[in-house]
């Protein structure tokens, strides 16, 4: 995808939220692209997981506007995000635990018109589709997701921690799937502390901490920034300049 | 594309079934605790009154709120586009019903009573 079709499809502007007095965002802001993987990184803390529960109007920033869906929101809306395109991806449990997971799927598609039997295929959760959540190993469950996802064919995924807990190989295939989506158009935004398997995936970085953000561009790019490399990837950045 | 309700159907009648049977159960129990209290002379609360039924609907929307919560379906309904105020009217939407419609046919002169 050239830059020329990179539309912008997710925009929150200097959003700032504090949770018992403590500010966690100050000014963060967040942009995802059309066709773009954004890889939203940070130490625990920073407030990314905040920041994409602003983007995904999960959380209500106390400043700040969420623009989606050809408008800008002060008080966003999840559900309202949900039926405009969104997919929200949350670090714990995006399947429900009382369905099998063909069920789901069907529900996704029989919602917005996408076919949950391709999406399984897909995904290669076709010998799943009788078993719920709880019948599946970590890896097998984030396929499922991947699947949901795929059978939403969102306009924007927002994803937390996805890679959390994943075999490299899995790793591998995530990223993958996630790349896939963004090649159907999907904007995705992603966090993850699995630097290797989110920067494979990754067209541009945004860093967030100390209650901000920087886009710092591609992760080659972000990689040769030293405040990054210093502040964020440690040992592990200045081995791989 | 998203459709209206009809998409949102396979998720939303186990959701009216469930709500359905806890609200069967909440009316029982408060029915049968009216009727113990009704037992004591001098207590004023005989019968069941359009404040109880109103408990028993504000009683069944929270347990069904707690069930979503307890079987981790939150995500999957926003994800849908179900949103908090859509789901609380699904969930007290058979308890709502059921005391309509027990409250239409408990009235003096109809066959219940």
């Amino acid at each position: 995808m050239t830059s020329a079709d990179a539309t912008e499809v997710l925009r929150v502007d200097c959003a700032a939220r504090a949770f018992g007095g403590r500010p966690v965002l100050r000014s963060a802001s967040l942009r995802a692209m059309r066709g773009h993987v954004v890889a939203l990184v940070g130490r625990n803390g920073a407030g990314k997981s905040t920041l994409l529960r602003i983007a995904a109007g999960l959380v209500t920033a106390d400043s700040g506007t969420v623009h989606f869906g050809g408008r800008a929101w002060l008080r966003p809306e999840a559900a309202a995000f949900a039926r405009l395109g969104m997919f929200v991806w949350p670090e714990v449990e995006a399947l429900a635990r009382t369905w099998t997971v063909g069920r789901q799927l069907t529900m996704v598609a029989d919602r917005f018109d996408g076919d949950a039997r391709a999406a399984a295929e897909r995904a290669g959760v076709v010998a799943l589709l009788d078993r719920r959540p709880d019948q599946l190993s970590g890896g097998e469950r984030r396929r499922a997701e991947v699947a949901l996802a795929f059978a939403r064919r969102p306009m924007c995924l927002l994803a937390d921690e996805p890679f959390r807990g994943l075999a490299p190989i899995d790793a591998e295939w995530l990223a993958g799937a996630l790349r896939a989506l963004a090649a159907q158009g999907c904007a995705v935004v992603v966090t993850a502390h699995e630097v290797e398997a989110l920067f494979a995936a990754a067209d541009t970085v945004t860093w967030c901490t100390a209650g901000t953000t920087y886009e710092l561009g591609s992760p080659a790019r972000a990689r040769c920034d030293e405040r990054f490399r210093r502040e964020y990837l440690g040992g592990e950045g200045s081995n791989r300049r | 594309m998203v459709r209206g309700w009809r998409g949102l159907r396979p998720a939303v009648v186990p959701l009216l079934a469930r709500g359905t049977v806890v609200w069967l159960l909440v009316h029982a129990a408060a029915a049968a605790a009216v009727r113990v209290q009704a037992r004591y002379p001098g207590d004023p609360a005989g019968e069941f009154g359009v404040g109880a039924a109103v408990g028993v609907v504000a009683l069944c929307g929270a347990l069904g709120a707690v069930d979503v919560w307890r079987r981790r379906e939150g995500s999957l309904l926003r994800n849908l586009g179900l949103g908090p105020d859509a789901l609380a009217a699904v969930l007290a939407a058979p308890a709502a019903l059921g005391e309509v419609v027990v409250g239409v046919l408990s009235r003096p002169g109809v066959w219940l009573t």
